[in-house]
């Protein structure tokens, strides 16, 4: 059996943990940190620095295309689409399920937005055994979405848990775990600070210009076209780029947070749309991702799926992308209280972790883990 | 490496925990009669004074012998951690 790889990094950690194995690093304009003598891996922390003010997370390389400083985990190898051959509704049926077929209680996060409301409608209209869902939510879904809270409050058989309270801090839930992540990252992730920054126009213009003017660098530019051809199709706008980039080097790292509200035994989220069938479907539909100049067209193949289901007109015409970060404040909270501070999460689910977390230093790190982690720098 | 460093950070992480006691206290007064909230500052309370058992625990055994750390970005993490403790919407 293979050694786990890295799924997740807690940068400020981490950086002294690159120190104690001998990795040159320095500051970048993200929190992840350059590695000196990598110069394409910088280069793809320098793209997230293009299309976002406070780039944070690691990044990943699908493609397995480029020399990486330490060993981290791909689930998904990227593989170029062939032909588009499911539609939305064909593939959502397909990724139920296949999430069914574990036999096992599901959980569901919702939050009311659209990518976890897409999910929920998804398992409402292809789960066979709708009693094998848990939908867990907290006051935030219920003000995001209303109408679908109340809707789902009155199915029999549908089990409803508010996650909020001290619930999420002691639950020991059965099942596997599911988010609407994934969805953004394949979507573009079309944040609506970027949209105000460069306007519709500004997404359609040739990702070049924005690239050269950010950096003045066409080295950096020249990376970019050899790194863009390997996503199988022409990448010319700039909205095109940003779904690349995300869809290949950023996908990992929602679920990967999220998993630090469950407790260490418990699986690791699995988020929903992270599964081929949706990615080519986006691949084949780029065009749609942003249809109009009206913001609110963003991910309108979600909420017409929405639609379908609710019929809720408001819903579909107004709502737009929003960054539910309830999971996010509750992880924050869980991790301070009960002591789940982490170095890095490994793709079976090990935490790595010192035992005086978060003062860290090279003694407790090799008092704890000694040379059993050189594997995971020794690329 | 003497103990400078953890004194200094021990005064910085009861600093910032003294602010954030301060303010729940004067919203358990604020709140005496609104049971929801009442009940919620009085975990949070609670909840702050275990954080403050575990980081001093944590810094007491803390072995170093290089002083950077403990140095401002450690106090950093705890200041976030502090205040995702008392988040009020969380």
């Amino acid at each position: 059996m293979h050694n786990p790889s890295i799924l997740h990094t807690t940068p400020v950690y981490f950086k002294k943990v690159l120190d104690y194995h001998n990795i040159s690093h320095f500051p970048s304009k993200s929190s992840i940190p350059y590695i000196s003598e990598y110069k394409e891996y910088n280069y793809l922390i320098d793209i997230n620095s293009v299309f976002s003010n406070s780039p944070s997370g690691d990044v990943i390389d699908r493609t397995q295309s480029i020399a990486m400083p330490f060993k981290l985990h791909i689930a998904r190898p990227w593989i170029v689409p062939l032909s588009n051959n499911l539609s939305l509704d064909e593939s959502m049926n397909k990724r139920v399920n296949e999430l069914s077929d574990y036999n096992e209680k599901i959980n569901i996060f919702w939050s009311g937005g659209i990518d976890s409301t897409a999910v929920v409608v998804a398992f409402l209209l292809n789960c066979k055994n709708i009693s094998q869902l848990r939908i867990l939510y907290s006051t935030s879904s219920m003000k995001e979405n209303p109408a679908l809270f109340l809707a789902l409050s009155s199915i029999e058989q549908l089990e409803m848990m508010e996650f909020s309270g001290d619930v999420y801090l002691n639950q020991n839930l059965d099942g596997i775990f599911i988010t609407g992540d994934a969805a953004d990252d394949l979507t573009a992730s079309l944040d609506l600070s970027f949209y105000q920054e460069h306007g519709f126009d500004g997404c359609k213009q040739p990702w070049q210009d924005l690239f050269y003017n950010k950096t003045q660098n066409s080295n950096f530019v020249n990376f970019c076209e050899q790194f863009f051809q390997k996503s199988g199709r022409d990448i010319t706008t700039v909205l095109e780029a940003r779904w690349w980039f995300y869809t290949n080097c950023k996908i990992q790292k929602f679920p990967a947070l999220a998993s630090y509200i469950l407790q260490p035994h418990q699986p690791l989220v699995i988020g929903f749309f992270d599964f081929y069938d949706f990615e080519h479907f986006m691949f084949w539909n780029t065009d749609s991702i942003l249809s109009t100049p009206d913001y609110s067209s963003y991910k309108n193949q979600l909420k017409k799926y929405i639609f379908l289901y609710d019929k809720n007109n408001n819903y579909f015409k107004n709502k737009t992308k929003f960054n539910s970060n309830q999971l996010l404040k509750y992880r924050n909270k869980k991790i301070a209280l009960l002591n789940q501070n982490a170095i890095m999460l490994l793709s079976d689910g090990t935490r790595i972790k010192t035992d005086n977390l978060p003062f860290l230093s090279e003694h407790d790190y090799r008092l704890k883990y000694q040379n059993s982690l050189d594997y995971l720098f020794d690329v | 490496m003497n103990n400078f460093y953890k004194t200094s950070t021990a005064y910085k992480v009861l600093d910032l925990i003294n602010v954030e006691r301060e303010l729940l206290k004067s919203e358990l007064v604020a709140y005496s009669k609104d049971p929801v909230r009442y009940s919620r500052r009085f975990r949070m309370l609670i909840n702050l004074a275990q954080y403050e058992v575990n980081i001093l625990t944590k810094l007491q055994n803390f072995y170093t012998d290089n002083a950077d750390d403990l140095k401002t970005l450690m106090v950093d993490i705890i200041a976030t951690e502090i205040k995702s403790l008392v988040d009020r919407d969380a």
